[in-house]
C-alpha cells in the first residue's frame, strides 16, 4: 500500500513538473497539491484492507488475455476484424476454460454475427482487413 | 404539472421511443441478471453505438434509463437463483432470497421481487414528478461560483458516503478530475495542450467512454480472471409455481412502501446509491419484524424490501442528474456524459430549459416499469434459462462488445491502447479499494469544474471570495463541509462503542 500510494506520489510530482509551459496552470496545479497531500495522508494512515493478490496461474491468465487484446489493437487494421477479434475471442474462450471442441465454432458464430450486424446492418465501420473482398 | 406529464407520454409514446424503452428495459433486465455486468458496463459499451443513430437527448436517456431501472429487476433474478447478486445493489437480496429457493420456494420470491420492484418503482416516479420541478425553482438563480460550489459539495458528499478509505475515494475524485485536463484547454487564448507529453493523439483529451469501457469492463474482466477457480460450479434452484398467496403480499405491502421512499431519498443524495438503499430498507424491515420474522432463513418480506428500495432509488437518483445536472453516482455520471456529448448543455438549469427531456424520460418510466412487470412475471421462467449462458461464452463476449464499441468510437487503435491501460488501473484500484465511482465522476465533472471555476474567477476578477457571497453557496459549503466531517464523527462514535 505504501508503495503504491508512493508511486502516485512521484506521478503526481511529474505532473508538476510539465505544469510551467502551459498557459492556465493554476487549476491543474492546486489538484496536484491536493493529490500529494492525499497520497502523504495515505502513507500517514495506510487503510487496514488487507489487499489479495492472483495467484500465479491466474496472474498467468490476466497477462495472455492482455497481451491478446494488445495484439488485437495493434494487427486490426491491417488483418481486418474478423480474424483479429475471432483470435481474441478464441483466446478468451480457452482463458476461461471453455471446452476445446466449441471454441472454435463459437467464436467464429460470434463475430461473423458481430460483423454481419454492425457492419452491415447497422452501418458502422469495423476494418475489413485481409478478408476485404467479401 | 398534469399538462406536462401528458405532454411527457406524446414524447414516450412515438414509436421510436416505445422501441427503445422495450429495448432498454429488457436489455436491463438481463445485464442485472447476468454477475459480471452491469448497468454502466452496458450504457458505457452502448453508447458510441447509440452515438451512430442520431438520437436525441431524451431519446438517448430514455434508452440508457431503461437500462438502468430496468436492470434493477433483473439482479434479484441471479440473487435468488444463484445465491450470487447480478449486481452489487441486490446482495442483501440474497440473504432472504435464496434460503427461500432452496425451501422450493424460488417462484413466489421472483414474484414477490418483480412485484415489489414494481410498486417501489413506479411509486418513486410520482415522487420524481412532485419533487423535481419544486427543486429547480432554486436552481434559477445558479451561477458559474454556485454551480462549482454545489459540484464540490456532489464530490464530498460522494466519497464520504463510500465504502472504505476517505482518503482513498477523494485521491479516485482528484485522479478523475486530473484526467480530464489532458487535451487542448478550451479556455486559454488559442488552446493550450496540456499533459499530453508529446503525444499526438492526446490532443483531444482522453475520451471518457474509453476509460469507463477500460475501467469497467475490461478491469472486472481482469478482476474475473483473478479469482476463477476451476470448482464454482453454478447451481440454478428449480423453478416451479410462481405466485403466492395474498396473504403474504398483504404483509409485505407496508414494506414496500416504507423501503420505497427510504430508497428514493438515499438515491437522491449523492453516492449513497442504490447499494446502500437496499441494504438500509433491509435492516429496517428486519427490526421491524422482530421476532416474528424469519429474516435470514427465507422471508419474503427480505425480498420486497431492499427490492422496492433498489428501484426507487434508481429512479431518485435522476434528481441530482435532471434539476441540477450534477449526477450522484457512476451509472448517472455516465448518462451526463452522454448528453453533453449530444449537444446538451448540463447545470441547474437542465430541467427549465429542457422540459422535454425530463417529462419525456419522467413518462418513459412508467412505460418501462410496465414492460418490465410483464417480462418479469409471466416470462421468469424463461428469463432464467438466460442464466445457462456458460461463463466462457459471456466473458469473452463481454470483451469482443467493450472493443468494438472503443473502436466505433473514433475508429482508433490508440483508444484500444488507452482502454487497455486503464483496464489494468481499474483492476488494480479495486484491488487495492480504491473506489471507482468518484473516478468516474472526475472524469465526466473535470471539464465542467474547471470551467465554472475559472469563469467565476474571471467574473471577479480573480477574487476567490466570489465562491462564498451568495446564500446559496454558503449553504453548499455547510453541506460540504457536514459531509467531510460525518464520516469522522461516525468513525470516533465507533470506536467510542467498541472500546466502551
Amino acid at each position: 500500500m505504501l508503495i503504491l500510494s508512493l508511486v502516485y506520489c512521484v506521478s503526481a510530482l511529474s505532473l508538476d513538473a510539465d505544469f510551467n509551459p502551459v498557459n492556465e496552470k493554476f487549476y491543474p496545479f492546486v489538484l496536484s497539491v491536493l493529490m500529494i497531500l492525499l497520497s502523504v495522508g495515505l502513507m500517514i494512515w495506510p487503510s487496514a484492507q488487507a489487499t489479495t493478490w492472483p495467484n500465479w496461474k491466474n496472474f498467468q491468465r490476466i497477462a495472455i488475455t492482455f497481451i491478446a487484446i494488445l495484439l488485437y489493437s495493434l494487427v486490426l487494421q491491417k488483418v481486418g476484424f474478423i480474424i483479429s477479434a475471432g483470435l481474441l475471442m478464441a483466446i478468451c474462450m480457452w482463458v476461461f476454460e471453455a471446452d476445446l471442441k466449441w471454441i472454435a465454432p463459437t467464436s467464429l458464430i460470434i463475430v461473423v454475427s458481430f460483423y454481419v450486424v454492425f457492419d452491415r446492418m447497422l452501418g458502422l465501420n469495423l476494418p475489413a482487413g485481409i478478408l476485404g473482398f467479401l | 404539472m398534469f399538462d406536462q406529464l401528458l405532454h411527457g407520454f406524446s414524447i414516450a409514446l412515438s414509436t421510436q421511443n416505445i422501441f427503445l424503452v422495450f429495448t432498454g428495459a429488457f436489455l436491463g433486465t438481463v445485464i442485472g441478471m447476468l454477475p459480471g455486468i452491469g448497468p454502466i458496463n452496458a450504457i458505457a459499451i452502448l453508447f458510441p453505438i447509440v452515438l451512430q443513430f442520431e438520437l436525441t437527448p431524451s431519446s438517448a436517456l430514455i434508452f440508457f434509463a431503461g437500462i438502468f431501472y430496468g436492470s434493477q429487476y433483473g439482479n434479484s433474478i441471479s440473487s435468488i437463483l444463484l445465491n450470487v447478486p447480478g449486481t452489487s445493489s441486490a446482495a442483501v437480496t440474497c440473504i432472504d432470497g435464496h434460503p427461500l429457493a432452496r425451501q422450493g420456494r424460488a417462484g413466489p420470491a421472483l414474484a414477490m421481487s418483480a412485484i415489489a420492484s414494481f410498486s417501489g418503482g413506479v411509486l418513486s416516479i410520482f415522487l420524481l414528478i412532485l419533487f423535481a420541478p419544486y427543486l429547480s425553482k432554486l436552481a434559477i438563480d445558479f451561477g458559474p461560483a454556485e454551480y462549482f460550489v454545489l459540484m464540490v459539495c456532489a464530490f464530498t458528499a460522494l466519497t464520504s458516503f463510500s465504502h472504505g478509505s476517505f482518503i482513498k475515494a477523494l485521491f479516485s475524485a482528484i485522479l478523475g478530475l486530473a484526467i480530464a485536463t489532458i487535451g487542448i484547454d478550451e479556455l486559454s487564448f488559442g488552446g493550450m495542450r496540456r499533459f499530453t507529453f508529446g503525444v499526438e493523439e492526446l490532443g483531444d483529451g482522453i475520451d471518457f467512454i474509453v476509460v469507463v469501457i477500460g475501467v469497467f469492463a475490461i478491469g472486472e474482466l481482469f478482476l474475473y480472471l483473478s479469482e476463477l477457480s476451476s470448482d464454482t460450479v453454478q447451481k440454478i434452484a428449480p423453478l416451479n409455481k410462481v405466485m403466492m398467496s395474498f396473504k403474504e403480499l398483504k404483509e409485505s405491502f407496508a414494506g414496500i412502501l416504507r423501503s420505497c421512499i427510504t430508497g428514493f431519498l438515499v438515491g437522491v443524495l449523492p453516492g449513497a446509491g442504490a447499494t446502500i438503499a437496499s441494504f438500509l430498507a433491509y435492516s429496517t424491515e428486519k427490526k421491524m419484524a422482530g421476532a416474528s420474522g424469519k429474516f435470514g432463513k427465507g422471508d419474503l418480506r427480505g425480498v420486497a424490501a431492499p427490492e422496492s428500495a433498489n428501484n426507487s432509488s434508481a429512479v431518485g437518483s435522476f434528481i441530482p442528474l435532471l434539476v441540477l445536472g450534477v449526477p450522484g453516482s457512476e451509472t448517472t455520471a455516465v448518462m451526463l456524459a452522454a448528453l453533453i456529448t449530444l449537444g446538451v448543455t448540463p447545470g441547474p438549469t437542465m430541467l427549465t430549459d429542457q422540459p422535454d427531456m425530463f417529462w419525456g424520460v419522467a413518462a418513459s418510466m412508467f412505460i418501462g416499469n410496465l414492460v418490465l412487470i410483464i417480462l418479469n412475471l409471466p416470462m421468469v421462467k424463461l428469463l432464467a434459462k438466460i442464466l445457462l449462458i456458460p461463463r466462457w461464452v459471456l466473458m469473452p463476449l463481454i470483451a469482443i462488445l467493450s472493443i468494438v464499441g472503443v473502436y466505433v468510437l473514433n475508429g482508433s487503435e490508440f483508444d484500444l491502447l488507452l482502454m487497455l491501460i486503464f483496464g489494468v488501473i481499474g483492476f488494480i484500484m479495486r484491488k487495492t479499494g480504491f473506489p471507482l465511482a468518484p473516478l468516474i465522476l472526475g472524469l465526466v465533472l473535470g471539464g465542467l469544474i474547471e470551467v465554472n471555476f475559472r469563469r467565476a474567477l474571471t467574473y471577479s476578477y480573480g477574487d476567490f471570495s466570489t465562491f462564498f457571497e451568495s446564500p446559496i453557496s454558503i449553504g453548499l459549503w455547510i453541506i460540504t463541509l457536514l459531509s467531510l466531517v460525518a464520516p469522522l464523527f461516525f468513525k470516533v462514535l465507533k470506536k467510542g462503542r467498541t472500546q466502551g
